[in-house]
């Protein structure tokens, strides 16, 4: 009878159980099925929290998958002390914001945007804030994030969004939690004035009072 | 939880000092303030009160995009498509991409380089080929086709020093995505195979 001296079907199954942090070893190691474990957990919200910050889909399936390629070719970098999603979400978020950088200097104006965004608040200016859809409230979010600088907006996204810490954030981000409550709070002011401002049908009367005495 | 008072809570959370202060709080927002958000997103009801409270609230409703298996399947080909493309790139013997191939022949255990294992399973499989080939019924099925089926997989999946040096083309052409390795034999005679229905062969 043949005697099974390995099987990637099995290793495959005992890495599914494993912790992020094993998974992350056996990746150092060179094991290309960790990193099929590794792509298997994190594609979702990776490319979750990539669209958020690029609001666009098929650029956030690029960018993450060029960070699962970072992650391998970097993988010995990975120090255990670190924790694993934070080292993960660092190399994902820096690439997001890299590419943010390259499209804001390829679109100059976004006037044509902004018109048409201007066009879809317009039809839709009996609704109120409460009764947006998904994909309003991300054109809003991309018209009006576009005043924040690309560390305000990754701020924002990751504490307020996807409800992470201040000192996650501070670690994806590479800045102090002062930093990050900093950046969070002038993120939080920026995008108020703006929506007020640039969409005052969908402010309520007491916040456009309240933005204006600001 | 009954429903915050939105007001207050949003102003309490405006006037904490957004840098450090010695003894000051150490988080970004009062501690009610996050059960509040939780609250939030399972109370309807809520939702006017909290936006007219603080509009930016509206953007914690930013979409997610719905990813499924077939989405993480298309972005673990595209990832090891990029590696390839990396390895062809990058391939010469030193690199990391050669390391990656080395690494991927000892996880499947295969006898190490120069081995006498190696050369009396790479016979043993070469004379199964020729057995295959002898016992074709007729002289039509005995074209080269099928014997290349069954012979180019088992010289690179038990290389000779030779092809372990210049990096395995079988290996890299079809990565083993289910592949069990089994051992028959004892010292003297040993036959590695690997098993991989995923491999169209």
């Amino acid at each position: 009878m043949p005697e099974l001296a390995y099987s990637v079907t099995r290793h495959r199954a005992a890495l599914a159980e494993a912790t992020d942090r094993d998974v992350l070893a056996a990746l150092r190691r060179g094991d290309e099925t960790a990193l099929d474990e590794l792509v298997r957990r994190k594609t979702a919200p990776l490319l979750q929290t990539v669209y958020r910050i690029l609001g666009d889909l098929e650029e956030a399936r690029d960018v993450v998958q060029v960070a699962f390629f970072r992650i391998w070719e970097h993988r010995e970098r990975f120090d255990d002390r670190w924790s694993p999603n934070t080292w993960i979400y660092r190399i994902a978020s820096n690439l997001a914001i890299d590419h943010l950088r390259s499209r804001r200097s390829r679109e100059r104006s976004t006037e044509p945007v902004r018109r048409h965004l201007r066009q879809v608040a317009d039809v839709r200016s009996d609704q109120s804030l409460a009764d947006l859809h998904g994909e309003e409230v991300m054109a809003i979010f991309r018209e009006l994030s576009a005043e924040l600088t690309e560390k305000q907006r990754l701020v924002f996204l990751l504490r307020e969004v996807e409800g992470l810490s201040s000192q996650e954030v501070g670690e994806i981000v590479g800045c102090r939690e002062s930093t990050v409550r900093n950046h969070l709070f002038n993120a939080r002011k920026l995008l108020r004035r703006e929506l007020v401002r640039r969409y005052p049908e969908y402010a309520p009367a007491d916040s456009r009072d309240g933005e204006e005495d600001r | 939880m009954t429903c915050p008072d939105w007001n207050r809570l949003v102003a309490e959370r405006d006037a904490a000092p957004p840098t450090d202060v010695p003894g000051g709080p150490p988080t970004d927002a009062p501690e009610a303030w996050d059960r509040a958000l939780a609250h939030l997103d399972g109370c309807p009801s809520c939702a006017p009160r909290a936006l007219a409270a603080d509009p930016a609230l509206v953007f914690r409703r930013l979409p997610a995009p719905e990813i499924g298996a077939a989405d993480v399947e298309a972005m673990r080909r595209a990832v090891e498509s990029m590696r390839r493309a990396d390895r062809v790139a990058h391939g010469a013997p030193g690199t990391p991409a050669g390391r990656s191939a080395a690494s991927r022949l000892r996880r499947l255990r295969l006898p190490a380089p120069g081995s006498w294992r190696q050369i009396a399973a790479a016979a043993a499989l070469a004379a199964a080929s020729f057995g295959l080939w002898l016992s074709a019924p007729d002289e039509a099925s005995r074209t080269a086709e099928p014997l290349a089926a069954v012979a180019a997989p088992s010289a690179a999946l038990v290389p000779s020093a030779r092809n372990l040096a210049a990096e395995p083309v079988f290996l890299d052409l079809a990565e083993p995505r289910a592949a069990d390795v089994y051992q028959v034999g004892e010292e003297d005679l040993l036959v590695v195979m690997v098993m991989d229905e995923t491999l169209d062969v």
